[in-house]
């Protein structure tokens, strides 16, 4: 099995319930809840602040650092998107105009990787904990990458 | 905790710790002392997956390094490739665990992936997601019989003595290049 139809397979296997089918899933009393709607929630809001602080870091930055900070953000974007595949993604948040650091930036990875850790422990969808599990495993890489130890 | 948990662990760890051995020797300084920590740091964690099975497996099989080593930059590629496939390992048996040790292999994974980007490999979104590619050569044996100067696989440390570097051959296995 090849990389992206595993990790479609992955994102398929954890679709929130209420993303699935008529956009006013959230608000019919007889729709299915999605049990693990505050783990997804947490985690793209996430995944949503973390996408703008490399944006921001990207647009300050010398070119290398720029290419870097896009690469990650892009890899932000491909979580966010496997968490809420359907429709239903938060609002991306107002960017807070603050130029993180490659140091801060790494923070907010190793940050992001113990909630993802969290959030996969409260999950009761074996495919989103899986998925959380990789984010978090991605996330950790992330910070290793920042610290200059990629050659 | 049944067998379907623990025995993976137990093999990838076996196979990581082989293939740390495998490739110790072609590094040098910093990067020879974090490998040598990386062996310690799996064959613990293997030793820890084989005290929760009972009876134990045999675990002295002799595994297909996917391409040669014979340089540092293939030693590399090789440690992270190892930690790649862990990542995925514990990723997997994650879920339908209980919180305490679903935490710990998720943590596990996060260190494992850690290692792989410091090896060099280009960080991924969802990190462990390609094949596993470390397989055993035939079936264990009391005494495998070396067919290409394969290193000891129930004894890695050994084989990182720096007086008793591998032969120029490497490791056995002419697979293909590694995948990033």
């Amino acid at each position: 099995m090849d990389i992206s139809r595993r990790v479609l397979l992955l994102a398929a296997a954890s679709t929130p319930i209420v993303a699935v089918g008529c956009s006013n899933a959230a608000d019919d009393p007889e729709a299915p809840q999605d049990p693990d709607s505050a783990a997804r929630t947490s985690t793209a809001q996430s995944e949503l602040e973390l996408i703008a602080a490399y944006r921001t870091a990207a647009a300050a930055a010398e070119p290398a650092a720029a290419d870097t900070y896009e690469f990650l953000a892009a890899q932000h974007e491909e979580h966010l998107a496997a968490i809420f595949p359907e429709d239903g993604q938060p609002q991306v948040p107002s960017p807070s105009g603050t130029v993180l650091n490659r140091k801060s930036l790494r923070q907010l990875e190793k940050q992001a990787a113990r909630q993802r850790t969290e959030a996969a422990i409260t999950a009761e969808d074996t495919g989103l904990v899986e998925l959380l599990a990789r984010i978090a495993a991605s996330e950790a890489g992330h910070a290793a990458y920042l610290q200059g130890g990629n050659r | 905790m049944s067998s379907e948990t623990w025995l993976p662990i137990a093999n990838g760890e076996q196979a990581a710790a082989y293939a740390y051995g495998v490739l110790t020797p072609r590094l040098s300084g910093a990067e020879r002392t974090l490998a040598i920590q990386a062996i310690a740091v799996h064959e613990q964690a293997r030793d820890d997956a084989l005290a929760k099975l009972q009876p134990a497996p045999d675990l002295s099989a002799v595994f297909d390094i996917p391409f040669p080593v014979n340089s540092a930059d293939q030693a590399r590629k090789l440690a992270a490739l190892c930690e790649d496939r862990l990542v995925n390992v514990y990723c997997t048996l994650a879920a339908g665990q209980s919180d305490e040790l679903r935490t710990d292999f998720i943590e596990t994974a996060r260190r494992c992936s850690a290692r792989a980007v410091s090896w060099g490999q280009r960080p991924e979104s969802f990190p462990g997601t390609g094949e596993p590619i470390m397989k055993p050569i035939g079936e264990p044996t009391a005494d495998p019989t070396p067919t290409e100067d394969p290193p000891d696989s129930s004894s890695p440390v050994d084989s990182v003595s720096p007086t008793q570097p591998l032969s120029p051959n490497g490791t056995g296995g002419d697979g293909a290049q590694l995948e990033n």
